[in-house]
């Protein structure tokens, strides 16, 4: 009994979720190809959750069509839908045991008894709980709770396999684990899975592609790299890895280098042009893309102060302020500045981008 | 043939269902009663033919459009394309309507209205729905619902559609169409015709009115004296190092398996003329025996005994709601006791104490065994109605006059517990574990509750202990001389050669009460807990409205629903009055509200999650609710099944106007012996009635006793909820 893939691709079209007078998921398109991790990412009530329950068929939208594997869903309710889902809450039926859990979606099919409970047991064996079959939900810890939760979805070999921000009642380490696993047999069974967390390090770390929503909409679609380097807005480049926006606007464009010179008031920047609209815009820098000086040598460097310090073992954390912003930086252990002492900023150019403002 | 789908093999199935039930089954009541099935050899006569014998052989052309419509809906099955959901729908709804408007218009003497004798000329008489119409009209019901669900309603889920359809028929023909009735009836002018104005003139008469203002008069008294008591008793037990806990808790259990006119029965013993504390106090102090305790005093006496109880486990779950992290916070910005018990955990009990305040209104209200032998000349409503319904009077209009004015006031109760308090729980204490102590109660307040609340509890105890005594007496106070004989009289037992007999005069009722209790607990705790199912776990269209209705039948008094029964369902299209289903009926939607509560409180617990989990594994509705949510109810089904059947067995406002002698209940009979002054017998029995159910609770108790902590949620809930 080989637990195998079936996937399927996802296709929401123009999708919209009103609960009375509030949007909660406003006119989303979106393509999900068969075989990858999707990342569904954003902060709390942003529409993340109702896109994967729209998906689920748990919730019914307002307008737009669902489709899986090229099949109009839309109509159709959760247990007719080729799909299966992790819980936040696992979900785990308290008076079964793990194997009845596990077998409990095979009961409504062909299969016989002894089929199923095959099956059960092979899924067991791939999240690594061989032998448990016969304990309850409540005599299992946190983790194996989460992946008796992952092996029942697994037997059903759906189409879809849709998260739930599945890790957040683990523990930090716990949760880097459980991540990696789950990435580990998405890849090896090539799932189609859509995955939702609020946790930007989470995104990035298993997915293929990460949506990222703002407000009901999809702010950006993308790779982890192009969103951490070419975020498209603001609130993307905030979202994804800590950002300082810095305003600023567009002093000069040069057409033949491809390059673009910021001027941030007493200092200008030059930075690859992409392609940017308007002039006015925001600076995006990581807080590992500045280092601080005691002294400032280059031109490039904005005279700052150190407002916090706090050491965390591997690195420090620097709040300094400049003339017109304020930032927050990371430096090696060795950079070491005391609350009040006079700095010197220099940006690294290759860890800037530029979004639009306004 | 082309292949049918799941849905349309669903209709089929529910359309041969009906069209057998149409070809093969007596359409009318069968006067010697279906189990006898004497019908088998009448099928072609005009008593006991099925729908289409009927239509063909005896004029009875109006049935065949129902026949019509199931047929109707199997052409449609196999329609190329697959059955369309409006069609469905229209071929159930239609066939159904149908099936009511020819019930309601024609009747036992041909056309209930004239003006469709002079359209249509005169036409057969007929009588009641038999089992070929409830079929019949069954699968009409679920053919109808069918088809919205094909339409895409509940997306599509036919389990769902069908369980709202069926609960909300059952409940606008059980509930909602006797108490309309009542309207009518009230609204009958001397000549016969019915008018607005004959309405207010008998509801707003000055007769009825100084009945309904002794009626609020003492609900006020009551309501006022039984939260005072139940907060006595609640902050007893919760606040204070009382000893006696285990008394409070049996306390607690007492009105639920008490028959509500024991404690006036109890109080005649004691202070009738002939009763033991008259004797000793025209013996010690010289004071006449006089009939004081028959009237207001006596009711509220009685009353406050009967509900008190009641009171305290509704502020028991209030004070129990009080976090003591809020007392604690208090005393540590420099409250004392008494500025902590005033300013802070007075006011968080306020909403609690106004409901209570509403429960022991509605109650007294409601109450009709303790007026019936205690009333004396104070005329309420409740025993009013009965009156004008059995006495000499026989006047249905003024009983639905009475009604009305029982409804409103009962109505308004609800209506302010709703909207006044609805918005105003102060619980405080949230799912998580709360490690404070409560605030020691200030000296004053321990001292009143102990002086008014101990001996309270001593003359509860002293009532009960007489009517346990008073069975083994001859007669209490006259001649206290003891015997058997009261026992013999109502249990007797005999050995004859033909095997045992019950020879005692009150076995037949008995096995009537525990039989008709225990057939009507299963169905009480089935529709209870399918409508707690859908209001808790489903969105629907017009949910709030069916969630406003459900909860509305809480808010109906028994002497109302008893009366409306009799208006009902006396005559055709449902006539049922004087068998044993209508006793079975009126159980299951008295006692439905008190399931749903329960099934609402157990279902909360339960994550929602679970549902969505069952679902999105490829399980149905149906299939969740047999795999997940019912193994997980399990508690509340089983409190929800003692309920039913202690209630059931307990209740007498209702049911006094539906028994027959046939069909004798052992609260009617227990009356019926009061009435006449035997009250040996009538103690004897209770007693009885009192044990055995104190032995059922008790064996079902040590069953599931693991769950006491959840009964014990339950509990407070389900009392909340009841109106006697």
């Amino acid at each position: 009994m080989k637990i195998v893939s079936r996937s399927a691709a996802v296709r929401l079209d123009d999708v919209t979720k009103a609960f009375d007078k509030t949007v909660a998921v406003d006119a989303v398109t979106l393509d999900i190809e068969a075989g990858t991790l999707v990342t569904l990412l954003g902060p709390s009530g942003c529409g993340k959750t109702t896109t994967l329950r729209m998906i689920a068929g748990l919730e019914t939208q307002t307008s737009g069509h669902v489709l899986i594997g090229g099949k109009d869903v839309t109509l159709l309710p959760p247990n007719e839908r080729d799909v299966s889902m992790v819980f936040q809450s696992y979900a785990l039926f308290p008076h079964m045991s793990v194997i009845e859990n596990v077998s409990y979606g095979l009961r409504q099919s062909q299969l016989s008894r002894t089929a199923q409970r095959e099956k059960a047991r092979e899924g067991l064996t791939m999240v690594g709980l061989e032998g448990y079959d016969d304990r309850l939900p409540s005599e299992l810890s946190g983790g194996q709770q989460q992946r008796v939760a992952v092996a029942r979805a697994l037997v059903l070999e759906p189409q879809v396999l849709l998260f739930d921000e599945p890790l957040s009642n683990l523990d930090a380490k716990l949760r880097r684990r459980m991540r990696e696993e789950i990435r580990d047999l998405q890849q090896t069974l090539g799932l189609t899975s859509v995955y939702v967390t609020h946790d930007q390090e989470e995104a990035l770390a298993v997915s293929d592609k990460i949506v990222v929503m703002n407000m009901g909409r999809i702010a950006q679609v993308g790779t982890p790299h192009d969103l951490y380097e070419r975020p498209a807005d603001a609130f993307v480049a905030d979202f994804i890895g800590s950002a300082n926006l810095i305003p600023g606007s567009i002093k000069k464009r040069d057409e033949k280098n491809k390059s673009i010179t910021i001027d941030l008031g007493n200092l200008s920047v030059e930075v690859p042009d992409r392609g940017y609209e308007g002039s006015e815009i925001y600076l995006v820098v990581r807080p590992s893309g500045v280092s601080l000086d005691a002294k400032g040598s280059k031109a490039a460097s904005l005279p700052a102060k150190v407002e916090k310090a706090t050491y965390l073992g591997s690195h420090w954390e620097y709040t300094i302020t400049t003339a017109n912003s304020s930032m927050f930086v990371i430096q090696p252990t060795h950079k070491k500045f005391k609350p009040g002492a006079r700095v010197f900023a220099t940006l690294d150019p290759d860890h800037i981008t530029v979004v639009r403002r306004g | 043939m082309p292949e049918l789908s799941k849905q349309s093999r669903h209709i089929l199935l529910l359309a041969i269902i009906g069209l057998t039930g149409a070809v093969a089954l007596p359409w009318y009541v069968v006067p010697s009663g279906f189990w006898a099935f004497a019908w088998m050899g009448q099928l072609v006569e005009a008593r006991g033919a099925p729908l289409f014998i009927q239509a063909l052989l005896h004029g009875r052309w109006q049935l065949l459009p129902i026949g019509l419509c199931l047929l109707v809906a199997i052409i449609e099955v196999f329609r190329a394309g697959g059955p369309r959901g409006t069609a469905i729908a229209a071929a159930g709804g239609v066939g159904l309507l149908w099936m009511f408007a020819q019930g309601l218009l024609i009747g036992l003497r041909g056309w209930n209205a004239s003006l469709f004798e002079q359209a249509f000329g005169p036409i057969a008489a007929q009588t009641g729905f038999g089992v070929g119409a409830v079929i019949c009209g069954s699968a009409l019901l679920l053919i109808f619902s069918s088809g919205l669900a094909l339409n895409g309603l509940m997306r599509g889920d036919g389990f769902l559609v069908s369980a709202i359809a069926v609960v909300a028929s059952c409940i606008g023909v059980f509930v909602f169409y006797p108490v309309f009735l009542v309207l009518i009836e009230s609204a009958i002018t001397p000549e016969g015709s019915y008018s607005l104005a004959a309405l207010v003139a008998r509801v707003f008469s000055a007769d009825v009115g100084q009945v309904a203002l002794n009626s609020l008069t003492l609900g006020i008294a009551t309501g006022l004296a039984t939260t005072l008591l139940g907060l006595g008793l609640a902050l007893l037990h919760k606040r204070t190092n009382f000893r006696a806990k285990g008394l409070l808790r049996l306390l607690a259990i007492l009105p639920i398996i008490t028959p509500p006119f024991v404690i006036g029965l109890g109080i005649i013993l004691l202070f009738g003329r002939n009763g033991v504390a008259t004797w000793l106090m025209s013996e010690l102090f010289g004071i006449p025996p006089s009939r004081w305790i028959y009237g207001f005093f006596g009711l509220l006496l009685v009353q406050t005994l009967a509900f008190a109880p009641i009171a305290y486990l509704v502020i028991i779950g209030v004070v129990e709601g009080i976090s003591p992290s809020m007392e604690e916070a208090s005393q540590t910005l420099r409250a004392n006791r008494w500025q902590t018990f005033a300013n802070v955990t007075w006011p968080l009990m306020r909403p609690g104490l106004a409901n209570a305040f509403l429960i022991g209104f509605v109650e007294s209200l409601a109450d009709f065994g303790n007026p019936l032998v205690l009333g004396g000349n104070y005329d309420v409503l409740s025993t009013d109605i009965f009156f004008a319904i059995v006495g000499s009077q026989n006047d249905p209009g003024r009983a639905a006059a009475l009604s009305i004015a029982l409804l409103a006031l009962t109505l308004s109760a609800f209506y302010l517990q709703r909207r006044w308090l609805g918005r105003r729980s102060y619980t405080t204490i949230a799912g998580k574990g709360d490690s404070g102590l409560p605030a020691k109660l200030p000296d004053g307040v321990r001292r009143l509750i102990y002086m008014t609340a101990v001996p309270w509890l001593a003359f509860t105890v002293l009532l009960y202990g007489i009517i346990l005594i008073g069975g083994f007496v001859k007669s209490l106070g006259i001649d206290n001389t003891l015997t058997f004989q009261h026992y013999i009289t109502a249990f007797g037992v005999e050995w004859t050669e033909r095997g045992l007999q019950w020879t005692g005069r009150a076995w037949p009722s008995f096995f009537t009460t525990i039989g008709v209790s225990a057939i009507a607990a299963p169905f009480t705790a089935a529709i209870g807990l399918l409508t707690a199912y859908l209001l808790n776990r489903q969105r629907f269209i017009g949910q709030s409205t069916f969630e406003f209705i459900t909860m509305l039948s809480f808010a109906i008094p028994g002497t109302v629903i008893g009366v409306s029964y009799i208006l009902a369902f006396n005559v055709p299209p449902i006539e049922i009055t004087g068998t044993g289903l209508i006793l079975v009926i009126c159980f299951v939607f008295r006692n439905m509200p008190v399931s749903i509560r329960a099934g609402i409180a157990a279902m909360s617990q339960i994550d929602r999650s679970l549902d969505e989990c069952s679902l999105m594994l490829r399980h149905g509705s149906f299939a969740t609710i047999r795999r997940v949510i019912l193994p997980l109810l399990r508690p509340a089904i089983i409190a929800s099944l003692v309920y039913a059947f202690v209630r059931a067995i307990t209740s007498v406002s209702a049911v006094i106007f539906l028994v027959s002698a046939k069909y004798n209940l052992a609260t009617a009979y227990i009356v019926g012996r009061v009435e006449v002054s035997d009250f040996g017998v009538a103690i004897a029995y209770s007693s009885v009635l009192i044990v055995f159910m104190l032995m059922a609770i008790g064996a079902i108790q040590l069953g599931v006793g693991e769950q006491r902590r959840a009964n014990r949620g339950i509990q407070p809930m389900a009392v909340r909820g009841s109106i006697a």
